[in-house]
């Protein structure tokens, strides 16, 4: 039985309903619950849904609706005719007069194609419902916090507003150690850290701490980028298990990974709606792609997979600049033995790593394998007695430029937080010593959880602008304190409501800060007594290897940074 | 100035009728839009509860269904310059602004379960913004053949809301104190000789937000005649996270 879709009743004394819009053409197949036209009334849009499926026939056009309980359209089902419309209202009838709106897909029924179209619809045969895919899941249909299982987006929304910051639940590390990598050849690992003084994570020298300028840079036809992701991942990495493989230490070092994984995180980031971390975008800026391939914690790899990585390396050219999070490969080339093209090695035969100067005259003559690096890290120094120093710092400035930024970043989505000013004055006042200039590399803000303490850490934080540490802070997931590896790191106290605490210092770690929750104190001035916000920050440091004198410093310059955070906003 | 909130001063709320009640604090409008949809899309599958949202909006201008063209007294270039965004939704009535120091109530309401009209559920709601002028001395009042509510023929209250299968969203925005220079940008639900004001203007003094907020809960129970549970959000945040 044809199903009318009628006006509503809206209430006694209502403005007259008009019909705003039709979300479906005359003629097209809608099913139960669906909203087919726009009825407004006042300030009241009413969306009027159709009862049955079927096939929707307007009944009037745009504009004044019926009245209450008066149908705007029919649903038919298959072999259903119209209902007779009332004696008076034979005539033309105007539903199918009346032009289609803009949207509709379907052209408008002429009254000389109405006929034919009723015929369709009434044929004997059963017309199969078209499959209607479900609507798009857009925004709109985005996990609903308050009711979903979904990570509440809602949270972030109202960070500033919710007192406990919540960290991102991590049930699996987001970084997997790749045991390997301990015997990369030294050519494999400066491609991992050859990142034009931006280095993904903190990638100390294991054999020499050194920094990582110190290392040699791999020659520049030694490195050559592999740039389409899905031919990189389909390409099967050499059999690492064929080599000896020495045990992996026990606590990996979780930063190398980092650097291998850096296409993968961004990717990450960017498929959870994050915006794609700080590095992403050095990482696109930096001219050849020099990350590692991703294909190298494949199982195997042979001849073939592997020309065909250098084939497309080839095609690769700058203006074909990696996307930000887009996995990209670099290979160390090792020369052609025979010509080009003309390998012809067993499909069976891995791929191996060479080292370039010793590189083989010919596949039948394998050149000296390189000896496998052992990765045998000095054990971190425990620092029996760290000291320590506070200063009180007024916080009332930087409160004021987080209210500002928030404003100002707010249609971006970007909300920064106090603890980014913090995490960007530590690293610019690092920056700023040269005694500590090597700490600010990489940076980590703890997160105090009863569960555990977790750190997020920045690489070059007092570079670029303060929006990157905002932004990369969204974006990089936390990792357990025992992992994150860092120069220096900070402990906020703002969850806790602590005023003051000693942060621990991780082995490892010569400097560590922490900023107590900002209080309310009564301060003199020449006018009167004011009431200014204020926080305790504290440094504790290794005096074997930071000089008392530098740690002052230091935190004088940190106290001034956060007291005029005007100049944090850009390097 | 407080206001009473002690159930025993309210009237016996009708049978079935209650609302949760949301302090969303200051939000974007995007996330409040979707928000809005979930729960009207829940609450349509006879899911969900009565559920009446309270915010205040960062900048931003919003058009109802039937007037996709923003009615600007600017350049559309200039009003992106304020850093406000445009905003097309599906409620009723025309341009508006929304923005931090205006009081917004969303409500989730399943009319058929209230036994309540369309017409009375609007009606209501300017009622509940009348009420709440009048905790501070303002004599807020309808006028016929224009929705919101008026002070003096100043606009105070703007008001839209949609219904689908007889559940509501959308609402009515009360300006508390807000920058009213940006209603200046837009000619205000189409009208350009409208002239707005504020609970502050009208007072004369700063009207706290808080405040505001509570007596429109009260109000708008004492209106509908239904019980108002005021939801914790972060509670029940956690408690969601954890179940």
């Amino acid at each position: 039985m044809a199903s009318p879709v009628l006006v509503p009743r809206l209430g006694y004394g209502a403005a007259p309903a008009v019909i705003t819009e039709w979300y479906h053409p005359d003629g097209a197949t809608v099913r139960r619950g669906e909203a087919v036209c726009c009825l407004e009334s006042g300030h009241v849009a009413i969306d009027l849904e159709a009862d049955a499926d079927g096939i929707l026939r307007h009944f009037t056009g745009d504009g004044p609706a019926p009245a209450t309980g008066e149908p705007v359209a029919y649903v038919l089902a298959p072999g259903e005719r119209l209902p007779e419309p009332p004696e008076e209202a034979h005539e033309p009838e105007p539903a199918f007069e009346s032009p289609a709106p803009a949207h509709a897909e379907a052209p408008p029924v002429e009254p000389d194609a109405f006929e034919a179209a009723l015929a369709e619809t009434l044929s004997p045969e059963p017309i199969p419902f078209p499959e209607i895919p479900e609507e798009p899941r857009g925004e709109a249909d985005a996990p609903n916090p308050l009711w979903d299982d979904a990570p509440a987006p809602i949270i972030d929304l109202h960070a500033p507003l919710l007192r406990r910051r919540t960290l991102p639940q991590q049930t699996e590390p987001a970084f997997h150690w790749v045991p390997e990598a301990e015997s990369w050849p030294d050519a494999a690992k400066a491609a991992v850290t050859a990142d034009h003084g931006n280095p993904a994570a903190f990638v100390p020298d294991p054999a020499t701490d050194a920094p990582l300028e110190a290392w040699e840079e791999p020659a520049e036809d030694s490195l050559a980028p592999v740039a389409p992701a899905a031919e990189a991942e389909a390409t099967p990495a050499p059999a690492w298990a064929a080599w000896e493989v020495p045990a992996a230490p026990e606590e990996p070092e979780m930063s190398l990974a980092d650097a291998l994984h850096a296409g993968e995180l961004a990717a990450t980031a960017e498929s959870e709606g994050m915006p794609p971390p700080a590095w992403a975008a050095w990482e696109a800026a930096d001219e050849p792609a020099t990350s590692l391939p991703g294909a190298l914690n494949a199982e195997e790899s042979t001849w073939e997979a592997f020309e065909e990585t250098e084939t497309a390396a080839e095609t690769y050219t700058d203006d074909d600049q990696p996307h930000a999070g887009e996995p990209v490969a670099i290979h160390i080339v090792h020369p052609d033995p025979v010509g080009e093209g003309a390998v012809e090695e067993p499909a069976e035969e891995p791929y191996r790593w060479y080292d370039e100067e010793a590189a083989p005259e010919s596949p039948e003559e394998p050149a000296e394998e390189v000896e496998p690096y052992v990765f045998a890290p000095e054990p971190a120094r425990i620092v029996p007695f760290p000291l320590t120093m506070r200063v009180t710092v007024t916080l009332g400035d930087a409160l004021k430029l987080r209210e500002r930024l928030a404003h100002e970043w707010a249609p971006a989505g970007v909300i920064p937080t106090t603890e980014d000013i913090a995490v960007r004055a530590l690293a610019c006042a690092l920056a700023g010593q040269p005694a500590l200039e090597e700490h600010a590399r990489s940076v980590g803000l703890r997160a105090l959880d009863p569960d555990g303490v977790t750190v997020q850490v920045f690489a070059a934080a007092s570079d670029g602008e303060l929006r990157d540490v905002v932004e990369a802070r969204a974006a990089v997931p936390p990792w357990p304190a025992t992992d994150a590896h860092c120069g220096a790191t900070l402990t906020s106290l703002f969850d806790f409501g602590i005023d003051d605490s000693v942060p621990a210092l991780a082995p490892g770690n010569a400097l560590a800060v922490s900023l107590g929750a900002p209080r309310r104190v009564s301060t003199f001035r020449p006018d009167g007594i004011e009431l200014v916000t204020v926080s305790t920050v504290t440094l504790a440091y290794d005096p074997g290897a930071v000089p008392e004198g530098a740690a002052a410093a230091f935190l004088a310059s940190l106290r001034d940074l956060l007291e005029s955070p005007e100049t944090l906003l850009a390097a | 100035m407080s206001v009473a909130l002690s159930p025993e001063t309210r009237p016996a709320p009708a049978e079935g009728r209650s609302v949760h009640v949301y302090d969303l604090g200051t939000t974007n409008y995007a996330d409040v839009h979707r928000l809005q949809q979930r729960l009207q899309a829940q609450r349509r599958e006879g899911g969900g509860v009565d559920s009446l949202l309270l915010t205040e909006h960062r900048p931003v201008i919003t058009l109802g269904r039937g007037h996709p063209v923003p009615d600007l007294r600017v350049p559309e270039d200039t009003v992106h310059n304020y850093g406000i965004s445009i905003v097309q939704t599906e409620r009723g009535g025309d341009i508006t602004y929304h923005g931090p120091g205006q009081l917004v109530a969303y409500g989730i309401i399943d009319l058929k379960g209230w036994d309540c009209s369309v017409l009375d559920y609007v009606s209501g709601l300017e009622t509940t913004v009348i009420g709440v002028l009048a905790d501070w001395g303002i004599r807020g009042e309808q006028q016929p053949g224009a929705r919101g509510v008026w002070v003096e023929g100043r606009k105070i209250a703007s008001l839209g809301i949609n219904v689908r299968r007889w559940v509501t969203m959308h609402g009515i925005a009360l300006n508390i104190d807000p920058d009213m220079s940006h209603f200046d940008l837009i000619n205000p639900c189409g009208l350009a000789e409208t002239e707005m004001t504020s609970m502050a203007t009208e007072v004369g003094k700063a009207v706290p937000f808080t405040e505001v907020l509570d007596a429109f809960v009260y109000h708008f129970g004492r209106t509908f005649e239904s019980t108002s549970h005021k939801v914790d959000l972060e509670t029940e945040l956690a408690h969601r996270r954890k179940g």
